[in-house]
């Protein structure tokens, strides 16, 4: 057992750092490979993504710690929690900012698919968070179940946990990986596959986190669920976008 | 004023603020947490957490209000903008049934 104890005076460092981060990576994937919409246009999407994760993460956050949220509802407490509880979550953030995105395109005008060129940003941002998650330990809501494997850590309160934040840092980075493999891609698909990876992995690994839960998985869980579902519609509309479109061309021709 | 209001780059400073304001729940939300797991409010760290818990939650309530402000001044200038541009296109001096009366 490898006894690191809680520091979550660390957590907010690291989650500066991370959209940091986060941001450079961007700057230096839009500088490489371009951008499908103009400068303006681009900042509304950031804009947008950044007002829809931080209502998401927070709603999220919220609904992850229902039993909380209900015993303050009931004692008349409901305001106190929402400022006070520092729960914000990934999984909402993601979410949230994908529906602020595809609503800020809507009433922009822009057709262009942009979410490629956050993929990438997300990994690394979402990795150096996540350092941050470690270090606050038992503060933070991100740790694992009892374990007896060898490397289970110590947060302080003498049990062995699996350290689910140092997991979700090698996945991260071995997504960032496949991201960045040269593929002729359809545009939007990056950061689908991106998506896609990142709820499945969240939807797999929080069985190992000791939270409150719903029907057999916890809210965050069923919050992947619903985005992964909506993920395999779009997927099934384009599939049979394309078939039309090519039993059209073939009738035309 | 208007014009003044069309060179500030909304989505920037909404982009800002949002950022700030999810830092800022954060950050306070974990300092309380701090603060109960060292058993109240006794103690130069504990006061320091909680000193430093008031100046992040100023922060916070200033970045959320910000936010709101600019995300209401980004609107209005859209709507001003684009009434604008839709008051500064050709006018049609003639209706639609004189133009389809000269048609062949």
């Amino acid at each position: 057992m490898i006894s690191v104890g809680s520091h979550p005076a660390w957590h907010p460092v690291f989650e500066a750092l991370g959209y940091v981060v986060g941001y450079v990576v961007f700057r230096w994937a839009r500088a490489r490979r371009g951008d499908v919409v103009e400068e303006p246009q681009r900042w509304t999407v950031i804009a947008a993504a950044a007002v829809g994760a931080l209502i998401g993460s927070r709603l999220l956050g919220l609904a992850e710690q229902w039993p909380t949220v209900l015993a303050a509802a009931r004692s008349g407490r409901l305001v106190a929690v929402f400022f006070a509880s520092g729960g914000k979550t990934i999984v909402g953030g993601l979410l949230g900012g994908w529906i602020g995105v595809e609503l800020a395109k809507r009433f922009s005008g822009i057709h262009s698919r942009t979410g490629d060129l956050f993929a990438l940003p997300l990994c690394a941002g979402i990795a150096v968070g996540r350092i941050g998650c470690f270090v606050a330990g038992l503060a933070d809501d991100t740790y694992g179940k009892a374990t007896r494997l060898p490397w289970g850590v110590n947060f302080g309160d003498g049990v062995s946990r699996h350290p689910t934040q140092l997991y979700e840092i090698l996945f991260l980075a071995v997504l960032a990986f496949a991201l960045t493999r040269p593929a002729n891609w359809p545009d939007g698909y990056r950061f689908r596959l991106f998506m896609a990876g990142y709820l499945g992995w969240r939807l797999a690994i929080d069985f190992l986190k000791p939270q409150p839960l719903v029907a057999g998985m916890n809210v965050i869980q069923w919050a992947c669920v619903a985005g992964l579902s909506v993920l395999a519609a779009l997927c099934l509309r384009d599939v049979l976008m394309r078939r039309w479109k090519g039993a059209v061309h073939a009738a035309v021709a | 004023m208007p014009q003044l209001l069309e060179r500030v780059n909304f989505p920037k400073v909404v982009t800002v603020l949002a950022v700030s304001l999810g830092v800022g729940l954060g950050l306070c939300g974990l300092n309380f947490v701090a603060v109960s797991a060292l058993g109240g409010g006794s103690g130069g760290i504990a006061t320091a957490l909680i000193t430093t818990a008031w100046l992040e939650l100023l922060v916070m309530v200033l970045s959320a209000v910000g936010l709101v402000v600019a995300l209401a001044m980004w609107g209005a200038v859209k709507v001003i903008h684009s009434h604008r541009s839709a008051g500064s296109g050709p006018q049609r001096l003639f209706d639609g049934d004189d133009e389809k009366g000269h048609q062949p």
